[in-house]
């Protein structure tokens, strides 16, 4: 009897075991503890050294940014991939040791699952890589120069710098008599106030042009010293604009990849209700000058004043280099991953049409995620949830491809969601033997279609 | 969405200006005056509107802000407005070819009629001189619920339904052209001897059906009611029809015009002398007429022949009817008729009576609502079918307990007693949504409030619904009309003080 209980206990024990490992996910890091305890303490370190007029105020706002880091961390955020963060390693490595002035003590690189190319300095040694800049660019050269470049903006404390001055303008003598002035009239006080806030925030606008340009001159330095090729630093940046102009913008063809034999596309998935403005863009009485200006600076500024002060020459760019291209795979897969974990089902659509359309992912995991996708938003749909996760299609939107793909997914009926689930997994009855995902997405649709 | 090399640096820098600089943000916060949406006939929603106070200016002017968002939620337009500090945002509606604003100025006596064409300009306001008093009972006619104050005709124009004071109060129905064409006035006769008041009820490109309603003093139960159809293109009054109580009482709940130039009214028909207020129907009668006032048809259903016969046990296992409100009458695409009401009886109040016991002065008798009914008539409004629908008892004390339930009935649905929210109706797609808020008292579970839809579509009718409350209570629900076949969620975290507001199609099976 007790062996009999004993055995039936370990068996949960064992099961118990599996769930646990199963519920280790990439979002969170080994030990959040740990992760933690580090961030507390290279921020603690970074306050304690600031010193100077309104310091308190500066060390608030370093204070209250490491919370709200600490927050998305634990929000699922960052993702924490060995392979990812060993290939980063590596590049991380060849820049330290060929730049043995950089003090890389507090240093530490998250991976954020936005797909957005994108990378930050957060000041304090804790720095930020997007999946996005794995997946947009095309060799460890070019995302060593990025990564050359976030080094730069925390070895010239443009963080700090940046907040300072930021500070030191709002409370300057000159600010607070502007305010005051607002505060005794009488009349049109919130035009005025929304008057200074432009002016401030258009010397800040301006001011990161120049801030930015900086960090790629330093950074090109840090980057000329590896073993990295130099003209890469042009490429990178000739790539990130290009993604900025290109970013989501392929052409996804939604009614011919959900237009399937057994249930064709209708056209009314793509109906528009007409608006009740016909504009190209929002009307705002209200835009301040400083909302015209770009938040970033021009790529093309920066690129042209790399040139100039290092004399760099473009080089035919040659594709993907091998060493990046495996951890490519891995960042776009993830990407894919990370789209369908949020629910933003929306974007996990363009990634996958995209991916697949470009030869990024097989067709065998195209297939088994897209029928994934489609169980997820019949349910999201059930549980009047959708709404929730892929928002409304928005007119004003640059989106295009992805307002598409939100106004096929709003129209869609909970139905229709039902048998198109049903259709794009039998079109792809071939592959299910060789897929199980597949398989059982397919008895999902088969069992609420009867 | 756009890549920044950079971007989260610079957007931490700009929170830093904010943050610090509370004062600013403090001034420049617009105060929120009012908001609603922009809502059709058929409860279609076309977008939203924020009424802000931005400024306090010279001569008693002030700066508003009108902020509209589209029927997606997205913002599309902030719309500087200058007016006097007494300017109330009314009501506002949608045409497909402009954005008409109602604003009313207390103070100046002045109704106002602001428009903004597709591109966002603002056109020549129209202003409507008006008496206190005028005023007065506008406000009234409007908090009463059935009331049109502004009503689109697509690609025509707008309608503004206004309280004119005679020797007795009469109404005043502007029409304001967008297409180009004629404007016009339809107003009461100056020499009335009645109360009388107007409300539209139906349009197309060609005519207005709108529904009179007389009685002789403000305090008189006794209504009379006549059709009314005006030509839109002149404001000539092509036929009217009276419903008087002593020869052809009818109380009407709906018209529509159809393709066929025919216009069909919907309702429930008295015995000759009754009181449609106060009376017990003899049943539900679909009238049909020519645009020349000529009756094509005339079909009525009784309670006592047809419908009782009929009629489903409700959810409780009773088998007499007792008595249905009728919210709304539909007809279809097809040519049927759907009655979309709710079951009610008069009970005993155990509050009432204790009440009462101790000396109070409330009502010991209360209205009992029950379950949702709706009623299915073939093209020759022929009854069909009667289908009911289970919903949890409501009570609402009556008003009085010496009128009659009907009576009662008709007061309580003002404020609200019932558990019926609106009707939308899909013309292109010939569906409708009939929504309600019930709340569900399972067994072995912690009751629930649920957001329900009847809905119609492909001759068939079918259930969708929305529990309104989360398990730990946290999060507060609201559910409002949005565009066809949708619904505006708005859930409030009461611990995290977050409000999340999205749109979700309601499910047809």
């Amino acid at each position: 009897m007790n062996s009999k209980y004993f055995k039936v206990l370990l068996l949960f024990l064992c099961f118990q075991l599996v769930c646990s490992q199963d519920a280790v996910n990439e979002y969170l890091p080994q030990d959040i503890n740990e992760t933690e305890i580090y961030l507390k303490r290279i921020n603690s370190n970074y306050i304690n050294k600031i010193e100077g007029p309104f310091s308190s105020k500066i060390k608030k706002v370093f204070k209250d940014r490491d919370e709200e880091i600490l927050k998305t961390i634990k929000d699922s955020s960052y993702v924490f991939i060995p392979e990812i963060k060993e290939h980063l390693d590596l590049i991380l490595a060849n820049i330290f040791a060929s730049n043995p002035e950089i003090d890389t003590t507090d240093f530490n690189f998250f991976i954020n699952n936005s797909m957005l190319p994108n990378a930050a300095c957060y000041g304090d040694g804790m720095f930020q890589i997007n999946i996005g800049l794995f997946t947009a660019l095309e060799s460890d050269d070019e995302l060593a120069f990025v990564i050359c470049h976030e080094i730069a903006h925390k070895y010239l404390e443009h963080s700090l710098k940046n907040v300072s001055n930021v500070i030191a303008t709002i409370n300057s003598k000159e600010t607070k008599k502007k305010v005051r002035h607002v505060k005794r009239q009488r009349y049109g006080q919130t035009r005025a106030a929304l008057s200074v806030i432009d002016g401030l925030s258009i010397d800040i606008l301006e001011h990161s042009k120049e801030v930015e340009a900086e960090a790629d001159s330093l950074g090109f330095v840090f980057f000329s010293k590896t073993k990295y090729s130099k003209s890469k630093a042009l490429s990178s940046l000739n790539k990130l604009k290009a993604v900025d102009d290109m970013l989501l913008h392929h052409d996804v063809k939604i009614d011919s990849v959900f237009n399937l034999e057994t249930y064709p596309f209708k056209s009314y998935w793509l109906k528009e209700a007409i608006s009740i403005f016909d504009t190209d863009e929002k009307i705002n009485e209200f835009k301040l000058s400083s909302d015209t200006l770009k938040t970033h600076p021009e790529i093309n500024f920066r690129i042209k004043k790399l040139k100039t002060e290092f004399n760099i020459q473009d080089e035919l760019i040659l594709g993907v280099t091998t060493e990046i291209s495996e951890i490519k795979k891995i960042a776009n897969a993830q990407s894919i991953k990370c789209s369908i974990d949020l629910k933003l089902l929306d974007l996990a659509i363009y990634q996958l049409i995209e991916q697949f359309q470009n030869h990024k992912i097989t067709s065998d995991y195209y297939y088994s995620t897209m029928a994934q996708v489609l169980k997820s938003i019949y349910q999201a749909k059930e549980q009047h949830h959708l709404g929730k996760y892929v928002p409304q299609k928005n007119s004003f939107s640059d989106e295009k491809q992805l307002n598409t793909i939100r106004l096929f997914l709003h129209n869609l009926e909970l139905n229709e969601t039902r048998k198109l689930g049903l259709a794009f997994c039998e079109f792809n009855k071939s592959n299910m033997e060789n897929y199980e995902l597949l398989r059982t997405t397919h008895e999902f649709f088969e069992s609420i279609n009867q | 969405m756009k890549n920044f090399l950079g971007l989260a640096f610079i957007c931490f820098l700009s929170v830093g200006v904010f943050a610090q600089q509370k004062s600013l943000s403090e001034i420049t916060s617009f105060k929120i005056k009012n908001s609603g949406s922009f809502m059709d006939k058929n409860k279609d929603v076309d977008g939203y509107y924020f009424y802000y106070q931005v400024d306090k200016l010279k001569k008693g002017k002030r700066e508003y802000a009108i902020k509209m968002l589209d029927n997606n939620l997205n913002e599309i337009a902030t719309k500087s407005y200058i007016d006097d500090k007494n300017t109330v945002l009314a009501n506002s509606k949608f045409n497909n070819q402009k954005l008409m604003f109602a604003m009313v100025n207390v103070k100046e006596r002045q109704y106002k009629l602001v428009s903004f064409d597709r591109q966002g300009n603002q056109g020549k306001d129209i202003v409507i001189p008006v008496s206190k008093k005028e005023m007065k009972w506008l406000s009234f006619m409007v908090k009463s619920g059935n009331f049109n104050l502004l009503f689109p005709i697509d690609n025509k124009g707008f309608l503004f339904n206004y309280i004119r004071d005679n020797k007795k109060l009469g109404y005043g129905l502007k029409y304001i052209p967008t297409d180009g064409g004629k404007a016009w006035d339809y107003n009461s006769p100056e020499e009335i001897k009645e109360i009388l008041s107007i409300n539209p009820i139906e349009v197309n490109e060609e005519v207005v059906v709108a529904l009179e309603t007389s009685k002789k003093s403000l305090m008189s139960q006794t209504l009379k009611f006549k059709i009314l159809v005006i030509d839109v293109k002149t404001g000539a009054l092509l036929f009217e029809k009276e419903y008087d109580r002593e020869e052809n009482p009818r109380l009407i709940t709906n018209a529509f015009l159809t393709d066929d130039k025919e216009l069909v009214l919907l309702g429930e028909y008295f015995k000759k002398g009754d009181n449609v207020v106060k009376a017990k129907s003899e049943g539900i009668f679909a009238e049909v007429t020519s645009l020349d006032g000529k009756t094509i048809s005339d079909n009525k259903v009784s309670w006592e022949d047809k419908i009782d016969a009929m009629m489903p046990e409700d959810s409780s296992g009773k088998k007499n009817r007792g008595y249905v409100y009728f919210h709304d009458i539909i007809r279809t695409q097809t040519g049927s008729y759907y009655c979309i009401g709710e079951r009610f009886r008069k009970t005993a109040s155990g509050m009432g009576i204790a009440a009462a016991a101790l000396g109070g002065g409330g009502s010991v008798t209360q209205l009992t609502i029950t379950d949702a009914v709706i009623f299915e008539f073939d093209n020759d409004f022929e009854l069909k079918n009667i289908t009911n629908y289970k919903k949890g008892k409501s009570r609402a004390p009556s008003l009085t307990d010496f009128g009659s339930p009907q009576l009662n009935a008709h007061a309580l649905k003002s404020y609200g007693a019932f558990d019926y929210e609106f009707t939308q109706i899909d013309t292109d797609r010939d569906r409708f949504y009939a929504t309600f808020i019930d709340y569900e008292r399972l067994k072995g579970e912690k009751n629930k409030l649920a957001f329900k839809s009847i809905m119609y579509n492909e001759g068939e009718l079918s259930e969708d619904k929305i529990y309104l409350q989360k398990s730990k209570g946290k999060i507060s629900y609201r559910v409002l009309p949005a565009k066809l076949g949708h619904v505006m969620l708005l859930e409030y975290n009461r611990k995290e003080k977050s409000l999340d507001i999205h749109l979700e199609k309601l499910n047809i099976n």
